[in-house]
């Protein structure tokens, strides 16, 4: 069989299995719609929260005024005292407590040391850090305009009361590359690589498993396999991987507007390599599953530990050492850093050299085993 | 194991339970791929997902610096920085356009930037700010990074607004009661040190387990339609369906109710976080998961009558649960649709009765009223797959679908 032909009764194979055809064209794009779904609107927003005013001053309702228009939080009620609130926020329901303490307006307008206090939940600690943060910000706001009244009352010259209100900010957080903080900018953009290495690993293992066991296909239906038919079936494979890559990071990136085309041209360079890997790992595991199922079976359960591991979300500096070298094994790893440096960072060629030696080496790596393990099942089942 | 398998084969084929169950460890233990996905499999992820958060909190995260001020205020900023916990100077860059490069490559995760004249200004009080450029594709990792180097600016801003104030008298203690005055209190509470060990294992093993268990209970009850079977499994339990059931899925439902509370032992024990409310609710809500997975499998297969289409569809409705159910971006902040579809999601309505039960001392009245929609998810699954899956077993024609 030549290449050409592989290749093209390869396609043809992928397209008229009425079961993974599925697989090999339409779960992608279903995936593209519906995992994005819960990041759709980026940014925290409409937290409930419960005020504890124990003050109940023009002052502590100024707060709350203040506090029902910021937009990542909503006031949702009052509460008599935090330990009412507390069961709320223990049980999930609601997300923060805002206590202002007894006396709080007189207490601030004499100096005495008080504060308002904010709880947030640990359980939750994104929308913990996003609660804080939020309200923090505004709280520190007011108390600043307090501390001014203050000190103006008691005769600080007008002059540099106006300057310190004028001084701008001390420090300033400035989010690189995901300019707005999106969330689902920084989730989808890693985890759709995931999603087109996950599907195509199964389609791809489970087809060449089901040759395997009807001793079909480009790979076990011939008495005779050159490396020409080989080369085609993967490229053929590696097709399918590409296209759902080039889905993502150009059609799905620009549907939802997350950050994107940094350096198209390193992307789809990257994406052909990125591929032909995924290719080659699904014959390996198709040939080594033998089995039209158990693709599904294996693959399934390893997309949240192949999340992690990649170290996008949890640092790598934070993992231990072997856990991060058995990561280096899974295309993921170098594939998400590299897309989201080329993608979202434009990152040149030669700054994500670590992601294209790594994806490489696995290249290398999965390709030989391919073979090898094609070899071996036609050895063992089609003598 | 293998005692209990042996005493199990050794049991005579009667028709009745105890030939299906019998029937069942004799396929696991000629099926060394069916016996890993139930047991192996889950046990090495558990272990894994486990081992890689335990450092718990990132530290020494490398960061750049650009000093372009050189005098003894920014060196005491950069030494500070150097000092908190989760920051560590990697890089001294002469301008951003070099250190820039440094951030594309993922060497650092952020830049920060002390203007010329920093200090002078800050004397003449018309400040200017420092920068931290953080890389915000690494949402987690930047808003550790943010924290600190926040932190460590607002330490010196604070120092120089109280020597300044000193100048009125009293010393630094009476300036600092002065400045003190107003005050806003951040605190966070169960978890406070928000261990990432806490939030992601504590999280993410549950998930994986009902995962787990929803893959075993399909491939258990899927491959008898694939393999055409289904007589030989119906005549082992005396052609009654419902002890057939019971036979095959008992040694996976013992498997993992067993995990399920050894995933808790391992919180609350060995990893020392007790739970603050009750250990028992908490564990009952997570072994009433582990039922919800095994109805939830049996719905699937009932639809489907096909192990590949039954394992797709826990793809898409148990693998992509995680994202829907609040675990990072609050379900609150979600649009409708999507905050629709993870109602519709068992794991959903688990998460809060663990954190509530674990790290937050939830009222018991709080986990029942969170317990019932559990309920219903094997109630439902129950009611629709179990008469789809007894119409199927009378069906020949419709066995052996790929």
């Amino acid at each position: 069989v030549t290449f050409w032909r592989a290749l093209a009764a390869t396609v043809a194979a992928a397209l008229r299995d009425r079961g993974l055809v599925i697989m090999f064209v339409v779960a992608v794009p279903v995936y593209s719609f519906f995992y994005p779904l819960p990041y759709a609107t980026q940014a925290v927003r409409h937290v409930p929260l419960v005020v504890v005013d124990l003050d109940a001053s023009p002052l502590s309702r100024d707060i709350v005024s203040r506090l029902s228009a910021v937009p990542s939080v909503r006031i949702d009620g009052s509460a008599s005292s935090v330990d009412e609130a507390r069961t709320a926020l223990a049980s999930g329901q609601i997300a923060g407590i805002v206590l202002v303490p007894e006396n709080f307006a007189r207490d601030a307008a004499r100096g005495t040391p008080t504060a308002v206090t904010v709880f947030g939940t640990g359980a939750y600690p994104v929308q913990d850090k996003a609660v804080l943060g939020s309200v923090g910000a505004v709280l520190q706001g007011v108390v600043v305009e307090v501390g001014g009244t203050r000190v103006a009352h008691q005769g600080a010259p007008a002059a540099a009361l106006l300057q310190s209100a004028r001084a701008g900010p001390a420090f300033i957080d400035q989010p690189l590359y995901n300019l707005a903080r999106g969330y689902g900018s920084y989730v989808v953009a890693a985890v759709g690589i995931l999603i087109v290495q996950q599907v195509m690993l199964m389609a791809i293992a489970s087809l060449v498993g089901t040759w395997l066991e009807r001793r079909t296909g480009t790979l076990f239906g011939a008495p005779r396999l050159g490396l020409s038919a080989l080369v085609g079936t993967l490229i053929a494979f590696a097709l399918f991987v590409f296209l759902a890559l080039l889905y993502f990071i150009g059609l799905v990136f620009w549907f939802h507007d997350y950050p994107r085309g940094g350096n198209f041209g390193g992307a789809l360079a990257f994406a052909a390599l990125t591929a032909l890997t995924v290719a080659s790992l699904g014959i390996a595991l198709g040939a080594w599953f033998a089995d039209r199922e158990r693709a599904f079976q294996v693959l399934l359960a390893t997309s949240v530990p192949f999340v992690f591991m990649s170290g996008i979300v949890f640092p790598r500096e934070a993992m231990p050492a072997p856990i991060n070298a058995l990561a280096m094994l899974i295309p993921t790893t170098p594939g998400i850093f590299g897309f989201v440096k080329l993608n979202q960072m434009g990152a040149s060629w030669s700054e994500i050299r670590p992601e294209f030696l790594n994806m490489a080496a696995l290249l290398l790596l999965y390709a030989l085993l391919a073979g090898w393990a094609v070899h071996w099942r036609r050895q063992e089942r089609c003598a | 194991l293998a005692a209990a398998l042996s005493v199990a084969m050794a049991t005579p084929a009667t028709p009745g339970l105890r030939a299906v169950l019998a029937r069942e460890l004799h396929y696991l233990r000629r099926e060394p791929w069916d016996l890993a996905l139930l047991l192996w499999f889950p046990m090495a992820s558990l272990l894994l997902l486990l081992w890689m958060f335990s450092t718990g909190i990132p530290t020494g995260l490398p960061i750049a610096v650009v000093d372009e001020d050189h005098s003894v205020a920014s060196r005491e900023l950069v030494r500070r920085m150097a000092a908190t916990r989760g920051v560590a100077i990697a890089l001294q860059a002469p301008s951003l356009e070099a250190a820039q490069p440094a951030v594309r490559s993922g060497r650092v995760y952020g830049v920060v930037h002390i203007p010329a004249n920093w200090e002078r200004d800050g004397l003449r009080h018309t400040p200017q700010p420092v920068v931290l450029y953080d890389n915000a594709q690494f949402s987690l990792v930047a808003g550790i990074v943010g924290g600190d180097v926040r932190a460590a600016v607002g330490s010196m801003g604070l120092d120089s607004a109280l020597a300044s104030e000193a100048h009125f008298g009293g010393g630094l203690a009476q300036a600092a009661l002065r400045l003190g005055g107003v005050q806003v209190d951040l605190r966070t509470l169960f978890n406070p040190s928000l261990s990432y060990e806490a939030y992601f294992a504590g999280m993410l093993l549950p998930v994986a387990l009902h995962l787990f268990c929803v893959i075993a209970a399909v491939s258990a009850l899927g491959r008898e339609f694939r393999n055409r079977s289904v007589d030989a499994w119906l005549h082992a339990a005396g052609g009654s369906l419902p002890r057939a059931l019971l036979g095959k899925l008992a040694p996976l439902a013992a498997v993992y109710l067993l995990l399920a509370m050894a995933v808790v032992a391992t919180f609350a024990g060995w990893r020392g976080w007790p739970a603050a409310g009750s250990l028992g609710l908490w564990m009952a809500a997570i072994a009433m998961l582990m039922i919800v997975s095994i109805a939830i499998a049996i719905l699937l297969v009932g639809l489907t009558i096909n192990l590949r289409t039954a394992l797709s569809l826990t793809g898409i409705y148990v693998a992509t649960g995680l994202a829907f159910s609040g675990f990072s971006y609050p379900r609150a902040a979600m649009g409708e649709a999507a905050q629709w579809w993870g109602g519709l999601l068992p794991y959903t309505h688990y998460l809060p009765l663990q954190q509530g039960q674990w790290l937050g001392a939830a009222p018991a009245s709080a986990w029942a009223q969170g317990m019932a929609p559990l309920l219903l998810f094997i109630a439902v699954p129950l009611l629709v797959g179990l008469p789809l899956l007894g119409r199927a077993v009378r069906q020949p024609a419709r066995w052996g679908g790929r």
